[in-house]
């Protein structure tokens, strides 16, 4: 009997912790996965793209309204590049702003730091990016009759830009909706030179009215240097000639270039009809004269 | 014969002169500040103008119905309603000429309609085949009331003022001989068989102004017959209406009689079956495949926003008053002439069921518009032009018939006399 007592309060005991338990995980934290992605575009200032999102089941879900700091290189109210809020995507971009020009061009890599505030029962996070400074360089060569693409990867090392050997590139041609790879690999790696060179077989690709397109290369997401671009435009397209669409006769040009079969059936039409309805005025006129001269 | 006005048509016109005034007044304020004052956005750039312009060219196709295509099939029971058919034809042509004007907003340009047309494009072919309908109507509506003429010039102590020198312009030369009448009979035959192939193209070209453009909805290759045949329904349930009021009013019992309620609900009972038949067509068709795009305005439709005027418009203007019909007794006066509004409102708001939901649903997302776009819900000077507009259209009808014998007298005692009912 005591010890069936003894069972029946020790489940009660389960039960409550069991339900205290649930209770706790209803109103557990959610924990917020903040990454930080550098872009280093052509031409373009450099900036960061965040991304706030957490994971639900299998799923990542964008975190929309997350509020946050980003500092470059420590987390101190002078170092402050921009407060942000992620969009409806989740992300936020943060470009560098002119002001900290002095601190960028100071040192060979910069370390930046988010930090997100709690909002709800969203915690509060802190994410680091490492990034050296780096840069790609494009460059052409004929080699026994073939185009060759000729790509050099560069790192800020002691104020001196080094070659940087070991660095996946991809390198592509510019188009309109996706660049096009070139060669059989999706990525090349340099070599101790920071070298990378690829046979260029192409020869009928579209160019502009004048042959030319862009050969680009860039880095994806390089755990030292984040994401680089650089570009090269050259001369061997075939040259565009635009159809004049609007010259000829057809349904899309002008009234006055209209296509013939068109004109011809349209104004039969209106002809046959209109002819009639003429005839029938004639007709209304035939009649008055006959009223006139009563038979 | 027309006779002044009662107590009632008094009211009743000056009801309709004060509806066209305040529609004028908002069409006013329309030129004054622009399309502004619409509701109409980037998206619904065709709003209850263009679903009354629809409405109206629906409604005129009447005319070649009950005129042309009865007259050539010699149903001669049709003989008395043709009058009714025409006027409500050339009355609904009027006035949707006139709404796509109000439409453009800037009523000037429409010279550069003529000036710089493409015959490429349905709008031209739409005004091309807009005015030329119009022109075969008028000259049906004038062509058979020339022996009425004649009626009515004979008899000018009874006509009012200065009528009788309207009636002396349009009619004066008609003397009823023999050379005339063979004329006469020969134009109308002419004229019956070109408005059947011209009528098919008014309303088989405004289709097109949807049907030519790649959007939900609208992107059919049965977008021609399937206005036309929906035109004819709705014609023949404003004739039936017409029939109902004029028989009423003008105590026309011993012209229009119970036989043609019957028949007029028979020709229904046809029309809307195959209205039926297209627009399941329309519907079922892509909601078995749900593509996509069309997904969301087939939704919006069977379930959502304009669910309750969708299931409205099939049902209480097309299944129920077919299935009513069907029984004779639904096909005496009265029913039929509740039947016939029904079919006349459901039709309404069919049109307007074709062009918005459509608009609302583009193949692009809606970004960075303001939240008024992605809705549409006429202004108050939209509902003011368009009821207006339908006001005009009564309008015309009720002077008419105050001028002119709304039964062919003639025709129709020929025709009693050819065949004597049995």
């Amino acid at each position: 009997m005591q010890l069936l007592k003894n069972k029946a309060g020790l489940l009660a005991i389960y039960s409550l912790a069991f339900a205290l338990s649930a209770k706790a995980q209803d109103a557990a934290v959610r924990t917020v996965l903040v990454d930080i992605s550098y872009h280093m575009p052509v031409n373009r200032i450099p900036y960061l793209k965040v991304t706030a999102k957490e994971k639900t089941g299998r799923n990542f879900i964008p975190l929309k309204d997350i509020k946050g700091k980003v500092y470059i290189d420590e987390e101190a109210e002078s170092s402050l590049l921009e407060e942000i809020q992620t969009d409806s995507k989740g992300e936020s971009r943060v470009f560098i702003p002119a002001a900290f020009k002095a601190v960028w061009d100071a040192s060979d890599s910069h370390r930046f730091i988010v930090v997100t505030g709690a909002r709800d029962e969203l915690e509060a996070t802190q994410s680091e990016l490492e990034v050296t400074k780096a840069k790609i360089e494009i460059d052409t060569a004929y080699k026994d009759g073939v185009r060759n693409i000729i790509v050099k990867v560069f790192r800020r090392q002691s104020g001196e830009w080094e070659p940087a050997g070991d660095a996946e590139v991809k390198i592509a041609i510019q188009s309109l909706l996706g660049n096009l790879p070139v060669g059989d690999e999706d990525t090349y790696t340099t070599d101790e030179e920071g070298i990378v060179s690829v046979e260029y077989t192409e020869k009928d690709l579209p160019g502009d009215d004048h042959g030319n397109y862009v050969i680009v290369a860039r880095t994806d997401d390089h755990e030292q240097f984040g994401n680089i671009f650089a570009e090269k435009k050259v001369n061997w397209g075939v040259v565009l000639e635009p159809q004049d669409l609007l010259s000829g006769r057809s349904l899309w040009a002008t009234g006055s270039r209209a296509p013939v079969w068109l004109l011809g059936l349209a104004f039969s039409i209106i002809g046959a009809v209109w002819g009639t309805l003429i005839y029938l005025f004639i007709q209304i006129i035939r009649m008055r004269k006959a009223g006139r001269t009563a038979v | 014969m027309p006779k002044k006005f009662g107590k009632r048509g008094v009211i009743w016109t000056a009801m309709l002169i004060l509806l066209c005034l305040i529609g004028a007044f908002a069409y006013y304020r329309q030129l004054r500040y622009g399309l502004v004052v619409t509701h109409m956005g980037d998206y619904v750039s065709w709003g209850i103008y263009i679903s009354n312009f629809v409405f109206f060219v629906a409604i005129s196709l009447v005319g070649s119905l009950v005129t042309a295509i009865f007259r050539l099939g010699n149903i001669h029971w049709s003989t008395p309603l043709t009058r009714i058919a025409e006027i409500i034809a050339v009355s609904a042509i009027l006035f949707a000429s006139f709404i796509i004007i109000v439409d453009m907003g800037r009523p000037e340009r429409l010279v550069n309609l003529f000036i710089h047309g493409r015959i490429q494009s349905p709008i031209m072919w739409d005004v091309i085949v807009i005015s030329t309908y119009l022109v075969i109507s008028l000259l049906l509506l004038y062509l058979p009331l020339l022996p009425d003429l004649k009626i009515l010039n004979e008899q000018k102590e009874k006509n009012m003022g200065w009528w009788n020198k309207v009636y002396l312009f349009l009619g004066g030369f008609w003397k009823g001989n023999a050379r005339q009448e063979r004329i006469n009979q020969k134009a109308v035959l002419i004229l019956s068989i070109l408005i059947i192939p011209v009528a098919f193209c008014i309303h088989t070209v405004t289709s097109w102004l949807f049907a030519t453009t790649y959007r939900p909805g609208w992107d059919s290759t049965n977008f021609g017959a399937y206005f036309v045949s929906g035109a004819f329904l709705v014609g023949a349930g404003a004739v039936v209406i017409a029939m109902y009021i004029f028989r009423k009013i003008y105590h026309l019992e011993q012209y229009i009689t119970e036989v043609h309620f019957d028949q007029m609900g028979r020709v229904l009972v046809l029309l809307a079956l195959l209205y039926l038949y297209f627009n399941m067509n329309e519907y079922l068709v892509p909601a078995f495949k749900m593509k996509k795009a069309e997904e969301a305005h087939l939704v919006t439709l069977f379930t959502g926003d304009f669910a309750p005027m969708f299931w409205f418009s099939l049902l209480a203007g097309l299944v129920i008053p077919a299935i009513i019909m069907l029984f004779k007794q639904g096909r005496k006066p009265l029913p039929m002439f509740i039947l016939g509004i029904m079919v006349v409102v459901g039709a309404w708001f069919k049109r307007y069921l074709i062009v918005t939901p459509t608009l609302l649903h583009p193949f692009l997302p809606m970004h960075d518009s303001p939240d008024r776009f992605r809705h549409y819900f006429p202004s108050w000077e939209e509902w003011a032009i368009a009821i207006g507009s339908l006001a005009g259209v009564l309008l015309i009808i009720t002077f008419f018939v105050r001028i002119f014998p709304i039964i062919p007298i003639q025709e129709t005692i020929v025709e009693q006399n050819a065949t004597p009912e049995k």
